[in-house]
């Protein structure tokens, strides 16, 4: 909403909530008018004290840290991300994804530090929490006074991130709190201003200059996300362990998140949905959004196809190669008036063809294993196929597939196709399984 | 006089020529005893000469490629006592034979009635090519769930047509270099018969994989095809129709096939995890019949859950 020229110019300075202005003109409400005026004075007052980006960048500035990923081979950096003093004089706060190539090889590089002075020094990574993309690293020497943390201020409130884009200087964005997104499981803040590689690990401060969030990545222009600092309050310290270790650690948390979230998932109500007579289950999480996926229809086509696309957007970023916790699935419906049964399924046939999309290499995943059964659901046969690949160097995680289609129809066909990333394969098992319970035949 | 032959080889088959003088010079001169059109070889190349003892002696009058026997090059004359007497003038290959040298039993002619015949008559090919048309069009018309145009039909009909035509002409031109022939029914009965038999099993692999639900029916025959069929059907019109010489027609087929066969072997290494190689792709039965005919039970969705599942679970796998 804009405020037009007849609103008190008191809204136009820094007022945090121009949209709360009370604009009753009936005498009656004369003194109850005043008050709100009051109040309102006094709310405007108060961010009197907050800071521009100016104040919060000279600040802060002794606090930010670029952090390197240093290949010990040719001494360069490999990588780079930010971190700020957090908790304890010498650790730094930063992403899980800023040192994640020093945990998949800590043979080949080491973490360092670099000051906005040009200091630099060694850094121990001492906690991680790959679901929240969270670390913690530790100097020998202290940084300095750790910066004050809270929860984010109200959506719609000014933020400003800090870090050092693209190697070009420790620098500040401006920017606006988007809220806290449901669809990433609460683990988000949607911000307006632009992060940009480098930045990744940063401190997000409001205006009173404490910290709210971390930067953590964007999606285009001016969509990025940040991490509320309640997961970092959260990150536990005490398992010091070897960076070989934290391979296990990582696939632990990310194991029981997995299970925390499928069974959130198979224990809730979904709503359903109808693709002509296959009744499916919808968005069967607050983390998932559908849509319509079907493609152009054309006058010269003998048949008609329909699509529902489905997936989450809540996936944890493991390594350059591996997304994880990726949930899509989509439902499929193809007839067709014209078609001879031959030629029916010969186009039917085409589109069952599922496969697995993913970055990973032979050098993180096995290879798919697959069985393939036909299955009586809602009364009607469905060739299933399930298909399984563990990984490699986080054993425990896996990516499945599985596909389902329609049989025993001759111009009528339904697919179901599931995919899921990185996750814990019984409680994925039974995901399969509620949602094929979930398909009901619209006789 | 006892007479001798001389044999003069070369890619068009061999010439003879019979020879009662005791001593002849060969070269591309037109005064020589044997003419030779071989620009590799001199005016005057050399003289073969009937001892009285009944030796023979070759001996080199050239300076440019000279004489070789058994590659290595001869400078002063040579003498042997039987024959044959092989030597190289240049590029032509001479043997120097007795009259009373046997010669090779006679090839049989295989085509007299027998199946093979029918490859070389107007008629079979026809009708293989007629059948061929046929089957692609109607493999078109299924593979095309759109509303159909003769225009539109024609235009992905032809496709077959022009690799056809490219394999027939492909085929005259070995036809050709082998037997200086252009056999044109005999290379149109063999594509045809070939293509359609590659159609047929197209059409029909996909119902193999629903019935075993598995897609190892068409990778196996799909293997057989390329590893095994084409290149014996290959090797096999070239020796038969072609008169090819058996050894050439083989290396010819594997040398032609070998990128195939690779491509092949491959895929088998892929599929198997054979030398630990590893594959994006998630290889299963993705076939769907109109006919549900199959060997498998249809199972309750507890029976899925309780069978399918856990035989792909990697938790389980054997690490």
């Amino acid at each position: 909403m804009t405020s037009s020229p007849e609103d008190p110019p008191l809204f136009h300075s820094r007022g945090r909530y121009p949209g709360a202005v009370i604009r009753n003109r009936h005498p009656a409400l004369l003194a109850l008018r005043l008050t709100a005026l009051l109040i309102l004075l006094c709310a405007a007052a108060a961010p009197v004290l907050a800071l521009d980006s100016q104040a919060i960048f000279e600040r802060n500035e002794q606090a930010v840290y670029q952090i390197h990923v240093v290949n010990r081979d040719t001494g360069k950096k490999s990588s780079i991300g930010s971190g700020f003093i957090f908790d304890r004089p010498q650790h730094l706060a930063t992403n899980y994804h800023v040192v994640s190539q020093f945990i998949e090889k800590p043979d080949r590089y080491e973490l360092r530090f670099v000051a906005s002075d040009g200091t630099e020094g060694p850094l121990r990574l001492v906690a991680v929490d790959a679901v929240h993309d969270l670390a913690l690293v530790e100097a020998d020497a202290p940084f300095g006074d750790p910066l004050q943390v809270s929860e984010p201020p109200p959506k719609g409130a000014a933020l400003y991130a800090m870090g050092n884009p693209l190697d070009l200087g420790l620098t500040i964005a401006a920017g606006t709190n988007g809220g806290v997104l449901s669809q990433t499981d609460d683990s988000r803040i949607l911000f307006s201003g632009s992060l940009n590689a480098g930045m990744s690990g940063g401190p997000t401060f409001d205006e009173r200059g404490t910290v709210v969030g971390i930067n953590v990545s964007t999606a285009r222009n001016d969509i990025s996300f940040i991490v509320p600092t309640r997961y970092l309050q959260s990150l536990s310290v005490a398992n010091v362990v070897p960076a070989e270790d934290f391979r296990r650690v990582i696939t632990q948390q990310i194991r029981e998140y997995q299970i925390r979230y499928l069974q959130g998932m198979i224990d809730g109500a979904w709503p359903s949905t109808d693709l002509r007579r296959m009744r499916v289950p919808g968005a069967i999480s607050p983390t998932v959004r559908c849509w319509d996926a079907s493609p152009k229809p054309k006058d010269e086509h003998l048949y008609r196809r329909f699509s529902i696309s489905c997936k989450n957007e809540n996936d944890i970023y493991l390594s350059d190669t591996l997304e994880v916790g990726k949930i899509l699935y989509e439902y499929l419906w193809i007839e067709s008036d014209h078609l001879e049964p031959l030629r029916f399924y010969r186009l039917y046939q085409a589109l069952n063809n599922s496969q697995f999309s993913s970055k990973a290499d032979k050098d993180d995943v096995e290879r798919f294993r697959c069985d393939t059964q036909f299955v009586d659901l809602s009364g009607q046969t469905f060739k299933t196929t399930v298909c399984a690949r563990g990984y490699k160097n986080y054993p425990g995680l896996s990516d499945l597939l599985f596909s389902a289609a329609m049989v025993g129809h001759d111009r009528q066909g339904f697919i179901f196709n599931l995919d899921l990333s990185g996750t814990d394969f019984s409680a994925a098992s039974r995901l399969i399984v509620r949602m094929l319970e979930g398909l009901q035949w619209l006789p | 006089m006892a007479s001798l032959i001389v044999e003069i080889q070369s890619r068009h088959g061999a010439q003879y020529h019979r020879i009662d003088t005791p001593s002849l010079r060969l070269g591309r001169a037109l005064d020589n005893d044997i003419i030779l059109a071989d620009p590799s070889v001199s005016p005057y190349h050399c003289i073969v000469h009937r001892n009285d003892n009944g030796s023979y002696t070759l001996k080199s009058l050239a300076d440019e490629n000279g004489i070789r026997i058994g590659g290595r090059r001869i400078e002063d004359p040579v003498t042997v006592d039987h024959l044959p007497l092989v030597f190289d003038a240049g590029r032509t290959r001479i043997r120097i034979l007795d009259p009373a040298h046997i010669v090779a039993p006679t090839r049989m002619i295989s085509c007299h009635g027998g199946s093979v015949c029918m490859f070389g008559h107007w008629g079979w090919a026809l009708l293989l090519f007629a059948l061929l048309t046929l089957i692609s069009a109607f493999d078109n018309y299924l593979s095309t769930p759109l509303t159909l145009t003769w225009e539109s039909f024609w235009r992905d009909q032809a496709i077959i047509m022009m690799v056809a035509l490219g394999l027939v002409v492909s085929l005259l031109i070995i036809n050709r270099i082998t037997s200086h022939r252009w056999d044109l029914p005999s290379s149109l009965s063999f594509v045809s018969l070939l293509l359609t038999t590659a159609l047929v099993l197209d059409l029909m692999i996909p119902y193999a994989d629903y019935f075993f639900t598995s897609p190892l029916p068409g990778f196996i025959v799909g293997l057989a095809w390329s590893l095994i069929l084409l290149p014996w059907a290959m090797a096999w019109f070239l020796v038969r129709l072609h008169h090819g010489n058996t050894a050439a027609s083989i290396v010819f087929v594997v040398v032609l096939l070998l990128p195939a066969a690779y491509y092949q072997l491959k895929e088998i290494v892929s599929h198997y995890d054979l030398l630990n190689t590893f594959s994006k792709r998630s290889f299963y039965s993705d076939t769907l019949s109109p006919w549900d005919r199959r060997l498998q039970s249809t199972l309750s969705i507890d029976e899925f859950s309780a069978m399918s599942m856990p035989t792909v679970s990697p938790d389980t796998a054997d690490r």
